[in-house]
């Protein structure tokens, strides 16, 4: 594996310098107008990679050409009207945007997809409204000409370099951003938001990141662009140019950071490809845009990948359980929380007319192995939606040693220390194990924004190391490298309860991990779940209907029907439960 | 006298509105297509009614149906063909359906030129009632817009074809174990959203001019109506394109019409943000 | 897994760069005997009518001037080619057209719709010693220090004078409503003609309809509460006013119209309300019907552009007789010999003569197109044609 990395390494560095060295022998022979090309493609690259942030996380937004028009503006006005030092207005025109989309930011994205769209959509066409009409500050439509070069960047040639420059620090902080643990937090949002939600990935925080940083770097860019222009006026920065942007992560895929690169030389390049005097361009480059988009919905990029993943698809291996094993060897972690107890008050819930939590009160110790069990439509998955957070109760408490959980959001509760997993959502599928289980360590691991979006993941040793015990433990070693997604059903549960028991749960609901299984499987399930039983290391909650595993494996069972719990004793004792009895089989 | 015609303009500006609105927000709740190209099929629409009126020498009343018709069928060859592949896909759907609005209008800029057309409506003048001066083509306008609302209203209720469309909107995998053919479906809303739109520009192109960029605005103000209406609810859209419909009329007599975009797009947001699922919005 | 796409992004840049250095050195070469004039407009978009018919006009002088013999520079004849860029009134979009025609296409002239466009292009026009003319009001991108570029925009706010001078005179204190489109170029104007109308005595209100709006209703409703004498149309599109006029007569309007940039009486006709303006007030510099030239030129872009006659575009016109007057006087291509001798040429345009002055009362250098004189003529409705009688003349 490490010479696999070096090798890729080495091929490129190789091709960056002969990129490098193409751009930089081109120049002497491009002209002034391919030199402006390639800098206004610069611009869109760097505009495209910092709104695909936000897409990662999964929400498409229409702003980021106000956000540009801001930034340019600000620079604008404040070398003219201000006399700033151009640098200084540069760093002014990225913090404006920051702080507007601060401010926009946490309100607009309580409201999500084809609604944020449209939101989204307002603030730019709101944008556009106040540079027209506030004639005093922006001088209206005819825009403020005269602006200043950046100081040291005097002519088309120095800007070249520097676009060069800006499109090296760019590419290398994206990708940067890409391999740190943000990068991989902000894709399962996007994929499966529901789960990131349950490894204790704040959805609104994040969005709210994202969409704030994106901001500050189109800020940036509308200085730059300003400067290299020299006049900026309302036009430059329409709901269109937002369109441009979105559609070049689109086009390019937003899976990989290179996705929205690739969409933004086709999309700025292929204009001069067709050439601006003729008339039939605007045809010919919508065409082209329609088809790609038609021919490739995902992207060229994932077009691209499937090509070497269709060879390279191997099946998956079946998991025969751990090999020496027999009895039931506690299965231990490094540095675990001591397990807590769960208290639950008088919980009630509705939905309309249906009642689905009634009053629930019980308590689990620490360390116990709890059973939930009831037939359809009981309320188990609405009782562990309450104790994670995805349901408010309307009545009663959640306390974990003490402290209350109940009015927390899922990821607030996911770090106090209850972890649950799903019933059918059980992994990432697109990314590896490896990275699912990175994922649920990181559930206990609060790390500083530094660390989140800077420091690669894999140099975050502990957290590897974490990732790595956790998948010998669970023997998941041969499959780890394999996508989570092309697992068979048995071994993706396996997976999400690994996921599950990374994040050093005091707490752990498991919503039915044995559901789907066949036999060998649930077998395999069973005595692990024995094994971290005996470790007497987590309290555990779990729902299941395969009633030998559920009797062998629990402390004590609660039996709900109906919202309501009817019954709570050991095995022994509900087995007996005539009430029970009643209602399974008669 | 002033305010009753200050209301009957928000009607009249509501009922187009509302033509596009509820043909987009069926297209969006049950193909999960945000289609960017009903602004086209509006042009298409009054493109049509001048085509039907001047060349084929048609009445305004056929006029009007032709639209319907050849805008319809337009929506099903596109769902057909174009958005078929996007199913599931929603953003990338957008993006197509943006890109395919963009060659299409450029289509239209290339092979029909810039000059305007214009289409003789058959009721020309308008009724007084004192001081109410109420235009005799508009208040058809109303009627039609009504009527046809009216009867989708009673048709997606009581229908089996209705039955079959709501039941797809709740659950697609459901409505196919009943038999339903959600494909079928999804071709027959996309062809009624089309006609609808083609329907609202054969009928409004006597008020103003055909250009090919002239759905842009109405496509605008009929998201901006589904949203804040709750995407799916047909009733919503309506309301609120009613509720657009008078803002516009409002604003722009007693302030100014240069701030009624501005106007109508921060009361759209701040609904929003109070209401995030829209006016009548289930939680999807 | 990650390798092929490294690889695809940066093989595609490297790919790109040198088909552009390749790119460069096909569309260098320029043909030898022909000066190639740009033409930078929006062919697309919302303004996309102007643009055509802009283009079309520039596209009649060109044949015009190439039809008689081209223009002689020594005793080399040049042909004139017009080459069309669409910048849609994006401004970054006008700057790579800008340097497009300028570094690649050799474009030497050039035309451009727009006030923030024209700003835009002239960032590289400017420098690059390039003659640039703006199809644009705005007083912002011709400076007191301006080389290059020159305005050929008719001046509405002229012809406004003099419609509001005979307003003054015979019906003060009559009420004018306004109406401009909600664009650039309907503030520039409007600016400039409220100064002027106020400076006059007359009460003035002014409304902006954006572009898009076609459904007048509201916004004459508003005005009716306020019983306007006079509707005065300013650089909307004759289409879009002769719908106003017409649901403004709907609404009970029974005033009268003062047409300040054209009075388009096809437009009019088409929209039935033709008889209804007769008693209106017009300043014809828009007018060409009246010299011959001019009508000929109204024909010719009929037919080019299938009825989308708008009248400001024959400073296109005429501004591309100038060029040739200047060159041809100037002997040379030389962008400094020309730029002094379109200072000083005049020729005879489309309705009269015209030459490029100073505005009084500004340091501008003589670089904004001067029109006739405007008058103000008043319609009447003889034998089913509209006719116009001379009421004042500003000149007086």
């Amino acid at each position: 594996m490490k010479r696999d990395r070096s090798m890729k390494s080495k091929l490129t560095a190789a091709l960056a310098a002969v990129a490098l060295t193409i751009a930089v022998v081109s120049v002497s022979f491009a002209g002034p107008y391919m030199i402006h090309v390639a800098i206004l493609t610069v611009f869109a690259i760097v505009l495209g990679l910092s709104h695909r942030l936000l897409m990662l996380a999964g929400q498409a937004s229409f702003a980021h050409a106000a956000f540009y028009g801001i930034g340019a503006y600000v620079f604008a006005l404040s070398t003219t009207s201000a006399g700033l030092f151009s640098w200084l207005a540069l760093i002014a025109a990225a913090v404006a945007c920051v702080a507007m989309a601060a401010i926009v930011g946490p309100p607009a994205l309580r409201t999500r997809g084809p609604y944020f769209l449209v939101v989204s959509f307002g603030f730019v066409v709101v944008v556009g409204s106040v540079l027209h009409s506030w004639k005093s500050v922006t001088n209206g439509s005819s825009g403020i000409i005269g602006i200043p070069k950046l100081a040291g960047i005097p002519d088309l040639g120095t800007y070249y370099w520097a676009s060069i420059v800006l499109l090296a620090i760019a590419l290398v902080a994206f990708l940067a951003l890409d391999r740190a643990r943000w990068g991989l937090q902000l894709r399962a949002l996007g994929q499966t938001p529901k789960l990131a939600e349950a490894t204790g990935i704040n959805p609104g925080f994040n969005m709210v990141l994202a969409f704030v940083v994106g901001a500050g770097v189109a800020g940036l860019m509308g200085g730059f662009y300003a400067s290299y222009i020299g006049f900026v006026a309302p036009s430059a920065f329409t709901l269109w140019v937002s369109v441009f942007i979105l559609s070049y992560s689109v086009i390019g895929g937003a899976n990989h950071f290179l996705g929205p690169v690739i969409g933004a030389m086709y999309i700025t390049l292929t204009p001069v490809l067709f050439n601006w005097s003729e008339r039939f361009t605007p045809l010919l480059i919508t065409a082209s845009f329609a088809i790609i988009v038609f021919v490739a919905p995902k992207g060229i990029l994932s077009v691209v990948k499937r090509i070497p993943r269709r060879f390279k698809e191997t099946p998956a291996p079946e998991l025969a359980g751990p090999s020496t094993d027999n009895g039931v060897t506690p299965l231990d972690f490094t540095g675990k929380r001591a397990p807590a107890r769960l208290e639950v008050r008088g919980l009630c819930h509705n939905f309309g007319g249906v009642k689905t939590a009634q009053n629930i009160a019980f308590q689990a110790e620490p360390g116990e192995v709890l059973g939930v069990i009831g037939p359809n439509g009981a309320g188990k998955t609405t009782l562990f939606n309450l104790l994670s957070g995805f349901l408010k109760p309307k009545g009663g408490q959640i306390l974990i040693d003490g402290e209350r959980l109940d009015n927390l959001s899922p990821a607030a509760i996911v770090n106090k220390g209850l972890i649950r997993t799903f019933q059918s959502t059980v992994v990432f599928e697109d990314m590896t194990v490896f990275e699912n289980i990175l994922i649920g360590v990181w559930a206990s691991r609060p790390a500083s924004l530094y660390e989140t979006m800077v420091t690669p993941r894999s140099w975050a040793s502990e957290d590897v190391a974490k990732a790595n015990e956790i998948i010998e433990r669970f023997d998941l070693g041969a499959v780890a490298k394999l996508s989570a997604g092309s697992l068979p059903y048995g071994t993706k549960k396996l997976v999400g309860l690994a996921v599950g028991v990374a994040g050093d749960p005091r707490v752990l609901c498991l919503d039915e991990p044995m559901a789907g299984m066949t036999g060998a499987e649930v077998e395999h399930m069973v005595k692990i779940l024995q094994r971290m039983k005996a470790t007497r290391s987590i309290t555990i909650l779990i729902v299941e209907h395969r009633m030998p595993a559920v009797m062998g494996l629990c402390d004590r069972i609660v039996t709900l029907n109906f919202g309501q719990i009817i019954a709570t004793g050991t095995p022994a004792e509900i087995q007996s439960n005539s009430l029970v009895r009643e209602i399974y089989l008669g | 006298m002033f305010i009753v015609q200050v209301v009957f303009n928000g009607i009249t500006a509501g009922a187009t509105i509302a033509l596009m609105s509820i043909g987009l927000t069926l297209i969006f709740s049950i193909l999960g297509i945000v289609n960017f190209v009903h602004g086209i099929m509006f042009a298409l629409g009054a493109l049509v009614a001048h085509f039907a009126t001047q060349s084929v020498g048609l009445d305004y009343l056929s006029a009007v149906v032709a639209a319907a018709l050849l805008v319809g069928l337009f929506g099903l060859l596109l769902e057909r063909f174009g958005f078929r592949r996007f199913e599931n896909l929603v953003l990338e759907g957008a993006v197509f359906a943006i890109a395919l609005a963009l060659f299409l209008e450029a289509a239209m800029w290339a092979i029909l030129g810039g000059s305007p057309r214009s289409v003789e409506t058959p009721f020309s003048g308008v009724f007084r009632l004192g001081d109410l001066i109420i235009n005799k083509h508009r208040l058809f306008v109303v009627v039609v817009a009504f009527t046809l609302i009216g009867a989708l209203s009673f048709f997606i209720r009581y229908s089996r074809y209705g039955r079959a469309i709501r039941a797809v909107q709740q659950d697609p995998y459901a409505a196919r174990l009943q038999g339903i053919e959600p494909h079928t479906i999804s071709m027959l809303v996309f062809a009624a959203g089309a006609a609808l739109a083609g329907i609202a520009g054969a009928l409004i192109v006597p008020m103003q001019l055909a250009l090919p960029d002239m759905g842009t605005a109405p496509l605008l103000l009929a998201f901006v109506a589904i949203i804040l209406g709750g995407v799916g609810s047909v009733g919503g859209a309506l309301a609120a394109a009613m509720v657009l419909g008078m803002l516009q009329s409002v604003i722009t007599t007693f302030w100014s019409p240069q701030i009624t975009l501005g106007i109508v797009f921060a009361a759209t947001i701040l609904i929003l943000l109070v209401l995030p699922e829209g006016l009548f919005g289930r939680k999807s | 897994m990650t390798r092929l796409p490294q690889q695809f992004g940066r093989f595609a840049r490297a790919a790109l760069t040198t088909m552009g250095f390749l790119g460069v050195g096909i569309t260098a070469s320029s043909a030898e005997d022909s000066i190639k004039f740009g033409v930078m407009t929006a062919l697309s978009g919302p303004a996309a009518a102007w643009g055509q018919a802009e283009l079309a006009s520039v596209e009649i002088a060109a044949d015009d001037i190439n039809s008689q013999g081209g223009i002689k520079v020594g005793d080399k004849t040049y042909k004139l080619n017009v080459v069309a860029y669409d910048h849609g009134y994006d401004t970054t979009k006008a700057v790579t057209a800008a340097r497009q025609a300028v570094s690649q296409d050799g474009v030497k002239f050039l035309e451009v719709l727009g006030g923030a466009p024209m700003a835009a292009v002239m960032t590289i026009t400017e420098p690059e010693k390039v003659l640039a003319f703006g199809q644009a009001e705005g007083n912002h991108w011709l400076k007191h220090d301006t080389n290059y570029a020159f305005k050929i925009v008719f001046s509405v706010a002229a012809n406004a004078r003099a419609n509001h001078t005979y307003i003054s005179q015979t019906d003060s204190g009559a009420r004018i409503v306004q109406f401009f489109p909600d664009d650039e170029s309907g503030h520039s104007i409007s600016e400039g003609i409220l100064a002027q109308g106020r400076e006059l005595g007359l009460d003035i209100e002014q409304m902006f309809i954006p572009r898009d709006v076609t459904d007048f209703y509201p916004i004459i409703t508003r005005i009716m509460m306020q019983e306007p004498d006079y509707i005065e149309l300013a650089a909307m599109p004759g289409a879009q006013y002769a719908l106003l006029i017409k649901q403004a007569l709907e609404n009970g309007y029974s005033g009268k119209f003062v047409f300040s940039s054209t009075m388009d009486t096809g437009a009019l006709k088409k929209a039935g309300v033709l008889e209804n303006t007769v008693g209106s007030i017009a300043a014809p510099a828009y007018f060409l019907q009246p010299t011959v030239a001019g009508q000929r030129w109204i024909d010719e872009m009929n037919r080019k552009t299938g009825g989308n006659v708008q009248a400001w575009v024959s400073s296109s016109y005429d501004s591309l007789l100038l060029l040739k007057g200047a060159i041809e006087s100037a002997g040379s291509l030389d962008p400094d010999a020309v730029r002094d001798a379109l200072r000083t040429i005049s020729v005879e345009g489309l309705s009269g003569k015209v030459n490029f002055h100073s505005p009084a009362g500004t340091d501008l250098p003589a670089h904004v197109l001067v029109a006739p004189v405007p008058v103000a003529l008043v319609s009447e409705y003889r034998d089913g044609n509209v006719v116009f009688s001379k009421v004042f003349d500003l000149k007086n």
